[in-house]
Order: structure tokens, then sequence, then C-alpha cells
């Protein structure tokens, strides 16, 4: 590919639509860049579940016709492809959620909030991977095989939305979907060094039957700061189906002021993590720009321990474990190793568990409440440890610091927020660490201040760019 | 029993209390002194109240009073007004027991947002409202407080949990009142006893206990009147960082101007599964022909799948209940009520699977049934118990006979369903009166996060279909 198209396979969806109205760029031109990229990377990647590039390149000749006559009825992203992840509904294709118990499964609705992407113009040409039932930091499984980091071979992609982070780095797909329930959009877009935004809970309806878990929600993933805003402001929204969905609409500014004199709170380690060099290393030097952008730093304490995890974990094996046991159930040979392992931690909880875990985000809660209202936002990193096989084991142990850590939860600072559900979190890249894999800072704010973050985001992205020259981006 | 000596004065809504607060033709002190003496006349009889504060309140009142009489700056929106706080919420330096001996000795050192924000705009709180051991039942009674008594017929219970708040009231003794509801302790009181209740959608009135991560769980108004529940609500509304959950955007209420004309509401007997008594049943179609009148448009439903989810509603929140109350149990079985073992033994058949299933089964619900229905219609209404005869002293497991078919208590309460699907808001209002003398109730229920549809509609009945208060209709007027 020559390095003219590539420019073109790394450029913001924003970017690409001002060239599309401005008749600069063909979508059916763009489409074509960006299957021959899939097709350059995906042998090494593994990152689309399935693809659906004649279709795609069908619509993108309808969008490019609309283009050409002058662009009346162009929608907001008439003809931009978006890569959907294989665990949300899309009328008349497979969707598998990662599992051969779903290999046949064609949907009959659309995700609602999918819904809302097709209507603003999209054009699916890929469906991204995910593990089985979307429960592993990894994704690997059985249905799809084993997804890496475009940054580096033989390490994971993240999970669960990890096609979806793949190929936005590997410059396949401008914009893709995630879900998240304990960090499975943040998990990738810091392992492929992206843009993930955890919506708070209730801004983007569901259409599954996860509406009413506050742990659960779907959002954008993205390269760029301002595309995930783009995108976030047409998947939100009250919907009639969704009960759970907050209205009003909320709706994300185009433009931010900049970050002077904002107070942001910080922590390593939320008290109980343990951090590697890498990540420790580019967190600090992150937060070190945003002081010269004028913010003052506070590092605050959330009192949190090990117990409040524990909790959350509790909840999450158990409602998530219990949604996947009962499909293992049916058949356990066909179960990959992490659906195995979560529908066996399933089942254990008590309702005491449960009390305790409703009392333990009420705890937790009332403490960053405070500490939020004081500051302006809240960053940590997102992962504390970046060198897991992509093909992780469940029965393997991840050793950080010399300490053995959960295989699940150990190595990833997310599903804390979602326990505090409400809580907005970007995560966005810090840098590349010295073990060539990138990592990433989570940007939070008090609960239902989207905009916080994203004002956040967009400082440091201009300040510390990532994946804007080739030196930035990974070689696949 | 002493006969009422002013009945203009103790049935005083909040809003013509204020306004003839302002205009000098009434003191603060002049109402409180009137509601301390109902009391003292009928208050062992329905036994509304726990802790009584009557001395600080008469100080209150008299700086209220003070407040009137001044020229600068016009006092606060409730200034002077007595309310009657929920013995289950929390006032720093007064005691919450949760009607319960476990908790008699548990000061408070801080106050809920709700109540901080009522007692900021200046009511005037004098007394807290009984409740069953831990809110638990839909009768109001206790080791701690006894039991609490329906004022329109002794015997029948005021309803729970929220009866103490009910009763009071209905009895004349306060102006307003505060509730909580977990599976409809504050509309199914409120239709025992013939007041209004507002249950406002999840994160719209913050709440930092416990409950403020359970959906199911709320802080609401009890009032006599449509405009004074809009009135509380609008001050106990609105965003709280310490409450995770509570919702950023305000919403703010009519309280005038009520207009349900051109509204389409759906309408349901009996969900297709709860046994309604005649009375309740021609009641609830004298307020739909009410509505009618007042121009709505009122179009009977038939429902055939709410029976799975009745059941899980309740069962979801017995199974989290249980998780407390095994400690407690455990700890203090000696002191606490019979019914709180009989709980934790019922509740503990519930399995963390069911729970799951609670889950998404609202999912499903919303999805298919509920959410599309909200789509035709602008409201819901049904009513909110199925017969309001049930024993004072009952408890889950009394059996009531409907229709000569043997049902419990907790199968007369039609509320549960609205606590799953907790961003609905739902107003309860009276609906008129069973043949035992005891009022009936009808729930309407908005889209979600829809406040103002429902009290519009509940103002146009309550002008189409005034109920007691207004009319010159009390109880114990004898």
């Amino acid at each position: 590919m020559s390095s003219a198209d590539l420019e073109l396979c790394y450029m913001s969806a924003g970017q690409v639509l001002t060239l599309f109205k401005s008749k600069a760029l063909s979508p059916v031109e763009y489409l074509e860049n960006l299957i021959k990229r899939a097709e350059e990377t995906e042998p090494t990647i593994n990152a689309f579940a399935f693809t659906w590039f004649e279709e795609a390149m069908g619509q993108a000749r309808m969008a490019e016709a609309t283009y050409v006559s002058g662009n009346v009825d162009a929608r907001q992203l008439e003809g931009l492809p978006i890569a959907i992840k294989d665990e949300m509904d899309i009328e008349g294709q497979p969707m598998t959620n990662g599992s051969l118990y779903l290999k046949d499964n064609i949907s009959t609705e659309t995700h609602y909030a999918v819904q809302r992407l097709l209507d603003a113009g999209c054009i699916v040409h890929a469906r991204t991977t995910t593990p089985e039932f979307s429960c592993s930091g990894t994704a690997d499984s059985r249905i799809h095989g084993t997804t890496h980091t475009p940054w580096k071979h033989g390490y994971t992609c993240g999970g669960s939305s990890g096609g979806s982070g793949a190929s936005l780095a590997a410059g396949s797909t401008p914009l893709a979907t995630g879900s998240d329930i304990g960090g499975s959009i943040r998990i990738p877009a810091a392992c492929c060094g992206v843009v993930g935004f955890k919506p708070p809970y209730g801004r983007n309806p569901d259409n599954t039957a996860f509406a009413f878990d506050m742990y659960a929600v779907m959002g954008p993933m993205s390269r760029a700061v301002g595309d995930a805003a783009m995108m976030q402001n047409i998947l939100c929204g009250p919907h009639p189906l969704d009960n759970a969905s907050i209205r009003p609409k909320y709706v994300l500014p185009d433009t931010y002021d900049d970050i002077k004199g904002l107070k942001i709170a910080w922590s390593l380690d939320l008290g109980f993590f343990e951090v590697d060099e890498h990540v420790r290393n580019n967190t600090l030097a992150t937060l070190d720009v945003l002081k010269d952008l004028g913010a003052e730093l506070v590092e605050v304490d959330f009192g949190w321990s090990a117990e409040a995890d524990r909790a959350t974990q509790n909840y999450l094996d158990h409602l998530f474990g219990g949604y996947i046991k009962e499909m293992v159930d049916t058949d356990p040979s066909l179960a990959s190793p992490w659906a195995a392992y979560c529908a066996d931690a399933s089942g254990k909880s008590t309702a005491a568990d449960f009390y305790a875990a409703y009392e333990m985000q009420q705890t937790m809660s009332r403490r960053v409440g405070a500490i939020m209202d004081e500051h302006y936002a809240f960053i940590c990193p997102t992962m504390t440890y970046h060198e897991i096989p992509a093909d992780q084991y469940p029965g393997d142990p991840v050793v950080i610091n010399g300490k053995t850590v959960d295989p699940l939860y150990g190595w990833c600072m997310c599903h804390p927020f979602n326990m505090l559900g409400r809580i907005p979190v970007l995560s966005v890249p810090s840098g590349i660490g010295g073990n060539g894999l990138p990592t990433s800072i989570q940007i939070t704010s008090r609960h239902l201040d989207d905009e916080r973050v994203f004002r956040i985001g967009t400082a440091l992205e201009k300040a510390q760019p990532w994946l804007d020259i080739p030196a930035r981006r990974p070689s696949v | 029993m002493r006969a009422m000596s002013n009945p203009d004065l103790i049935y005083l809504s909040a809003f013509e209390a204020g306004r003839r607060f302002r205009n000098r033709s009434l003191s603060p002190v002049e109402l409180l002194d009137a509601l301390i003496d109902r009391y003292e006349g009928v208050g062992d009889t329905v036994n509304p109240f726990a802790d009584r504060y009557f001395e600080e309140a008469r100080k209150r009142a008299r700086k209220a009073e003070e407040a009137f009489a001044k020229t600068d700056g016009p006092p606060g929106p409730l200034e002077g007004i007595p309310l009657a706080v929920k013995d289950m919420s929390n006032i720093a330096g007064q005691r919450t027991t949760d009607g319960s001996i476990v908790y008699e000795n548990a000061i408070q050192s801080e106050t809920d947002p709700d109540i901080q924000r009522l007692i900021d705009a200046g009511a005037n709180v004098f007394a807290r409202t009984t409740c069953p051991e831990f809110g638990w039942l839909y009768t109001t009674q206790s080791r701690m407080w006894g039991v609490t008594h329906n004022p329109w017929k002794e015997g029948v219970s005021p309803g729970g949990s929220s009866g103490g708040s009910a009763a009071a009231l209905a009895a004349g003794v306060t102006t307003l009142a505060t509730g909580s509801d977990l599976t409809g302790s504050i509309r199914q009181p409120a239709s025992q006893c013939g007041v209004v209740a507002y249950q406002a959608p999840y994160g719209r009135i913050p709440m930092v206990g416990s409950g403020s991560f359970h959906d199911y769980c709320h802080l609401g108004p009890m009032t006599r009147t449509v405009a004074d529940c809009a009135l509380m609500a609008n001050l106990m509304s609105g965003f709280d960082p310490r409450d995770h959950n509570s919702l950023v955007d305000s919403m703010e209420l009519p309280t005038s101007g009520y207009d349900a004309s051109g509204m389409k509401i759906a309408f349901s007997m009996d969900l297709g599964m709860y046994e309604v008594s005649d009375d309740v049943k021609r009641e609830t179609l004298n307020a739909v022909d009410a509505l009618i009148s007042g121009g709505a448009e009122v179009e009977e439903i038939p429902i055939e799948w709410a029976e799975e989810v009745v059941r899980l509603a309740h069962g979801s929140q017995e199974f989290l209940f249980a998780g407390y109350l095994n400690e407690i149990v455990a700890k203090h079985g000696e002191i606490v009520s019979d019914y709180v073992c009989e709980l934790v033994e019922t509740a503990n058949s519930f399995t963390a699977d069911d729970y799951r299933r609670s889950l998404s089964l609202s999912g499903e619900i919303w999805r298919d049934r509920l959410g599309p229905l909200f789509q035709r219609y602008d409201a819901f209404i049904t009513p909110t118990t199925t017969c309001p005869d049930i024993p004072a002293s009952g408890w889950q497991k009394s059996t009531i006979e409907i229709n000569r078919k043997k049902v419990t208590d907790t199968e007369t309460s039609m509320t549960a369903i609205w606590n799953m699907f907790g961003r609905c808001p739902v107003i309860a209002v009276p609906s008129g009166f069973a043949d035992s003398g005891v009022p009936t109730g009808i729930q309407i229920v908005g889209r979600p996060y829809d406040d103002p549809t429902v009290f519009h509609i509940a103002g146009a009945l309550e002008a189409h279909k005034p109920w007691a208060y207004y009319q010159g209709c009390y109880p114990i007027s004898k």
C-alpha cells in the first residue's frame, strides 16, 4: 500500500467526511482503500469476524451518487464505513457473540444505537471479533480464532471489543462500536492505542437482556477524540423501548476550551492494583503534559480496597457469568476456555453477596462523589500491565512486579467504573511502553458530566498526539 | 376521642396555608397548634407518629411567624409548613429506627438530601411517622411502634410501609409527609388512606443511603392535593453529587393548570392476573369516566404477561432484602417482629438465578410489551390496590377474601411492577370509597422520565372527581 493510501486509512472520520462533502474524496475510493488495508492486515491481526465488502461497496456507490448529486440528501455520516462488534444485532446479519453456541444465529432486529448509526448513513463493512460471550479481557475464541494487537504479534488486542480496537489501530476502519460491562471498550482501546468511550449507564439505548444491568453499556471507539464525540452524539438519547435510557438526550459540544487552571485528581493504582513500569512511566509523563497545559494535578486516595474490587467481581461473576452458564450447560464441549471459566465462577453468589455489592457501590460512590465534586476530573491508568498473550489461558498466572494477580481482573483498572456505572470514562493513549506496546489512561469525571472527559481528552490529543504520523503507528 | 374542632385548618393544603401565612390571616403557630391538638384527640386511636418533636417545632413555628411578620425578604416556599417524616429517612441528631427495636438508639449524623431540601425551604418537621419493621409490610405494625390504623376505619390497615405518613395526612394531623417505596410503600398507603403520593423516576430525587444503587427504591412526597405533591416533588428533586445515580437535568412539575384533554390513556383493571373486588372496580371505572369527562381518551387493554413479572418483582426484592436481614435475624432474632423471621425464611428460597432472571425479564418485557404500549399511550392506569379491607395487624401471610377467593395481602397491592420499571413516574391518587368506607385509589403511570403528564392527569381527575377533604368529608369527624 502506498504511503498516501495509508495516510487515508489513518485519517480521522471527521476529516474523511469533510473530504466526502467537498467531493475531494469519494466514499467508493475510500472504502476500496480500507478493504485493501484489511486484506493486508487481517492475516496478521484477525480483527474481523465477518466482512460485507461487496454489499458495502454497493452502498458506497450510492453514497457517492448522493454527494455527486449536490449533497442535499447527505446524512451526517453518509458513506462512512463502520465496523460493528459481533455482539450487537443487525437485522439479517449473523451475530455469534464469539460463540459456537450462536454460530447459526441470524439477528431478527437491530440494536437500537446501531440503528442510529445506520440511519446517519454509516456503512457496515465488517463485524469485529469478540471472545465468547464477550466475557474476557482478550479476543480469542473457538469460532473466530485469536486476534492480536497490531503493535506486536502474539500480544492481545484486549477484550472484549478486541476486533474493534485492532481494526482501528490497523487502519481498516475509521469507527467501531464496543460494549463494556467490566472494561470491554477500554481494555482493547488501551491494548491497541486508540480511543474508547464508556458512556454513563443510561446514555445509549440497548436492546439486549442487559438493558437493566447498570454495569453494561455500549459506546464509540475511534482513533480521534473528536470522532468518538461525534459518534457518541449519534448513539445517545432516550429510546422508547429501553426503559433505562435517560431523557433528555445529552449532547457533547463540538469544541472545547483549554484546560488551564483545571484541578485534576489522579491515582496510579486506585490504592490496590499492581502497576508495571511502562504504565507507570507513561502515566506520569502524561500527567506532566497536562500540567504543562496549565492543569493543577492532585494525587488522591479513593480509599478503595481489594474488598471493594471483590464486590464488583462477585456481582459480575454472578450476573454475567450466570448468563454464560445457561449457554455452556447446554453442551459444555462447545465452550471456549474463558466461557467455561466464567460459567464455573458463576452461581456461587449468595443474597448477602448481592446486598454487599450494592452497599459497597454506595460506600465507594460517596467517597468518589466527594472527590469528584472538588476536582474537574480524575485520571488513572486503563490497564496496569500490557504483556498479556493474545491467546491467554485462564489457568496461566499473570505476574506483575513479581506478584501473581487475578487472571481476569488483576491487570485492568476498568471494572470499578462499571460498578460506578454513571461515571463517564474516556480511555486515550498515554504513549508507547519500552516493550513496544501502547499504554493508556482513563479520564473520568463526576457522574453524568461527559463533557469534562472530552475536554481533557481533546487537550491531551493536541499536546501529545497518537497515530498521527507513521512513527506513531504500528507496523503490521 | 375528641370531636374535630377546626377541620378548615387541619386539612388545609400547603399551598393554601402558605397563601394565608403570607397574607397573615393565619400564623404557622396556629396551624401547628391545631394539628397537635388534633393529634392529642386521635393519636391514640390511629397511632400515625413515631417520635414527636412538638416543642422544638413550636419554637420554629414562632420563628416562621416572625419571618412572615417582617417585610425584609420572602420566606422559603414551605416556611412554617408542618411536615411529618417517615421513620426510615435520616435527620441529623434524630434517631431513625426503621420501625425496629434493633435501631432504637440509632441517632443519625446526617440528614437525607430530600429532607434537607424541604427543611431548607422552611418545612417544620414536627413528627416522624410509623412504618413496619425495616419497611417490609403492606401494613404498619411493629414491636417498636405497635399497630397503626386507617383513620377511615379502625382495624383496617393504613397500608405500608409509609402507613404512618398516609394515616397522618388522612387524619389531619399533618399538612405534608414523606414516604419511601420499594414495592409500593408510598402508593399503597396513599390508596388505603385516600391521599396523594408520587414515585418519581429513579434518580430524580437523590438518595444517599444504601438504596441509592437500587433502581426499585424511591423516596417521595405524600400529600392531600396534587398541587402540594408537585410542590414537594419540585423541592425534593435535583442533582446531588453524593448520589451516584441522581439525574443532572431537573424537571419542573406544574402546580396548576392541569389538563388531560386529548391525552391517550391505556387502562387495565387487573393486569390480567389480580383478583379485584367489585367496589374497587366500580370506583376505578368512575375515575376513568371522570378522566373521559376531562377530555382524555381512555382505552381498556388486555395484559397477558404480568404474572412472572410481578412474581419476580416481589421475589427479587425479598432476595436482596434477605441478604441484609439474615445477618440481623442471626444477631437480633429475639427482638425483631415475628414477620421478619418469617420473611427471611421465604426469601431464602429465591435464588441468585431468579434474581438474574428478574433483570433480564425486565429488559424483555419493556422491549416487547410496555415500551410499545407507551409508544401508543401517554399514560397507563390501574387500580393501586385490589381491595382495601386489609386487617391493620396483618402481615405478608395474612389472607383476605376477594370475590370468594383467598389471597394474601401482598396480592392486593398492584404496585411492585412499577418498581421494576422504576424510570416511569407514578402518581397514586384516590378513586373513591369501598363499601366498607375505606378509600380506594388508582395509579397513573407515565413514560420514563416524563413526569408532567401524570400530574396533568392526576390534576384533571382531582378537578372532575374531587376526593375527600375538599368535600368536607373527613375521617373521625364524629
